[in-house]
């Protein structure tokens, strides 16, 4: 059996190879070592709209030729997070929200290595697993900022189980999951599904928004797969005005940290991360905007080790700090 | 002692302890004893341009802002423009040229001189520190003058690049503010025939080999910064004018890669109509470029301003980004 087909079996059990041996060391149920085994779902019962639906969660394993798992889910029936547990925690906590152009998404890259990255520095991590738009549900179009919404609003309320301050959380989406992040930025306070408990009192807002080689407009330029994923095919004027995030910039959005690299073929900087960058520059809202010249597109973590855009994490935490996300 | 601590204590002994809020011309040369001996003379006779020019010497005026240990001096009336040699203890053969800012009215440069050629003096970097001619000071052709003094001493310096120890095929050119004008002008306009040919070194190649515009004026255009302009343009410049010397009309193929540098709240010089717009124009014509925008840190930071602040990455940034394509290394 290869790994392929071993994760093909699935990760339903919540069982983790924790021999600490090596930390690319894969168990036959697909999970790695350092995998969170920690899954909070997001719903008590069905999902919003998801009645008659489903699905049979679906992994892949790209192992690179270092050896370097790149794992990403689809099909996701059952969204919820993943908590990262720091060893000297600082209070601070952090939605990590990976991308996969909205047909998977990574469990890798954009999520475990950064959430480990973070939680190395004190920051209790949470990796985002938020449903996808075209897997049958009924308004497909928010059915990522849903699932985000409900996640920020539930680590809130359960801030003393994870030995959080609820005042010091934020959020980061790389890609596709930077459009989930940049939508939460924008439209966190925007009533997307009908309350289910007493989680959904409380607010949604990031302290401040991290937007990693963001997915930005469903206009000219937008990316073509999160578009169509998003908005199904051929959507209305005004369903493409919606959800492009560089048009819905207030004075209530988070301050937002933008990063990306200026050779990212596959989701294009103007009309994305610059743009967004300009409209909040138009709005007076605070951002910060590093274009490192050569990174590509999904650099996360791994990809940008020894390269100048490597010092992301860093230049984030210490412009974070500025607007009061700091221990 | 610090840098810091030995420049202020250098101002120190030349003048009265005392603090001056805004620019106060000093006595004699202005030179204090950390300031570099070696020199290098731009022109041999009088600068292109020069007959008439009747300048009663440079003026070095100080300030030294609360804020600051640094003391603050900047330079106006540049009869004689020059380079200060900043000559690192362990050359990586790495070179800069470092033009400060000031509007094109004067050139601070503590703040973006020698403090700058200081740092990367320490990265093993040899600097440049460029005290080139205003336009604004009775010079025939006034808007070419500040880039007459550029391209030649981009060639001055690599036609003696083994008199200073440096790869001629490794000479950045860095410029703020107004300097950093200069800096896009020379990246785009290297070869522009702006001067007369004076000697053999006019036949060396004058573009840099990589290009870092911090916080620059880029565009005399709309959203220029209307100083600089007035200065560099004279006070009612015609169109054409305007196009010919606003940097990010004139990007093409042979730019060098370039790094740009600003923060988002610089209310002096507007970041989209200048940097961005340079930056956009560079990614158009496939020039390798890197920007970052600093949500704050207004204009003119340098680096004694960024001291606990998140724009005190800069020049670690800028590193990587030089080491990516072999300089500083």
């Amino acid at each position: 059996m290869d790994r392929r087909e071993a994760i093909s079996l699935g990760l339903a059990g919540a069982a983790v190879l924790a021999t600490g041996a090596q930390a690319q060391s894969m168990g036959a149920d697909g999970f790695l070592t350092g995998d969170s085994t920690e899954f909070v779902p997001l719903w008590p019962d069905t999902p919003p709209g998801g009645e008659g639906i489903s699905l049979t969660l679906k992994f892949t394993d790209a192992v690179q030729p270092d050896g370097y798992h790149v794992r990403s889910v689809s099909q996701i029936q059952r969204p919820g997070f993943f908590v990262y547990r720091s060893a000297r925690p600082n209070g601070l906590s952090l939605l990590v929200i990976p991308g996969g152009g909205y047909t998977s998404e990574g469990m890798d890259r954009g999520g475990r290595e950064v959430a480990q990255r973070f939680a190395a520095g004190g920051i209790t991590c949470f990796v985002l697993r938020y449903r996808l738009p075209g897997e049958g549900w009924k308004n497909r179009s928010d059915v990522p900022l849903q699932d985000a919404q409900r996640a920020m609003r539930l680590i809130r309320a359960n801030a003393a189980r994870y030995g959080i301050n609820p005042a010091k959380l934020s959020a980061i989406g790389f890609s596709a999951g930077g459009h989930v992040a940049a939508s939460l930025a924008t439209r966190h306070g925007v009533p997307v599904y009908a309350a289910v408990d007493i989680a959904d009192a409380q607010s949604a807002r990031p302290v401040v928004a991290g937007l990693m080689y963001p997915v930005v407009t469903m206009g000219e330029g937008a990316h073509p797969s999160s578009r169509d994923m998003t908005l199904g095919p051929s959507p209305t004027p005004q369903a493409v005005d919606a959800y492009s995030v560089e048009r819905h910039v207030s004075a209530d959005t988070a301050p937002s940290f933008i990063c990306l690299a200026a050779d990212d073929t596959t989701v294009a900087p103007f009309p994305n991360g610059i743009a967004l960058f300009v409209a909040m520059q138009a709005a007076k809202i605070p951002a910060d905007l590093h274009v490192f010249e050569a990174g590509g597109h999904g650099f996360s973590i791994h990809w940008s080790q020894g390269k100048p855009c490597g010092a992301w994490p860093e230049l984030f935490t210490a412009w974070a700090a500025t607007h009061g996300f700091t221990a | 002692m610090d840098r810091r601590t030995l420049l202020a204590t250098g101002i120190a002994a030349v003048l009265p302890v005392r603090a001056y809020a805004v620019d106060t011309p000093i006595e004699g040369d202005g030179r204090v004893p950390s300031d570099p001996t070696e020199t290098i003379a731009i022109w041999p006779g009088t600068p292109p341009g020069g007959e008439g020019v009747n300048l009663p010497s440079w003026r070095v005026s100080v300030r030294t802002p609360p804020a600051l240990a640094l003391a603050d001096r900047s330079i106006d009336r540049v009869w004689r423009p020059q380079l200060d040699v900043f000559r690192p203890d362990r050359p990586n053969g790495s070179a800069m040229l470092i033009a400060p800012g000031g509007g094109y009215s004067r050139e601070v440069f503590d703040l973006e001189g020698m403090d700058i050629a200081r740092h990367f003096n320490a990265m093993g970097v040899t600097c440049f520190m460029l005290r080139y001619r205003l336009p604004a000071e009775g010079w025939a052709r006034r808007s070419d003058v500040p880039l007459q003094d550029a391209q030649r001493a981009m060639r001055l310096v690599r036609a003696n690049a083994a008199k200073y120890n440096i790869d001629p095929a490794r000479i950045g050119f860095m410029g703020f503010s107004a300097g950093g004008h200069l800096a896009c002008s020379i990246a785009t306009r290297f070869d522009a025939p702006v001067y007369s040919a004076v000697d053999a070194v006019d036949a060396v190649s004058a573009r840099p080999d990589f290009s870092l515009p911090m916080y620059p004026v880029v565009t005399m255009g709309e959203g220029a910064h209307l100083g600089s302009r007035d200065n560099l343009l004279g006070p009612v410049a015609a169109p054409a004018l305007i196009d010919a010397y606003s940097c990010e009309r004139h990007v093409h193929a042979n730019t060098p890669p370039t790094f740009l540098c600003l923060a988002a709240d610089d209310n002096v010089v507007p970041p989209l109509p200048n940097a961005v717009a340079y930056f956009s124009a560079l990614r158009r014509a496939s020039i390798a470029a890197e920007i970052h925008v600093f949500e704050s840190g207004g204009h003119g930071f340098g680096i004694a301003n960024t001291v606990g602040k998140s724009t005190a990455a800069w020049p670690e940034l800028l590193r990587a980004f030089a080491r990516a394509h072999g300089f500083f290394a």
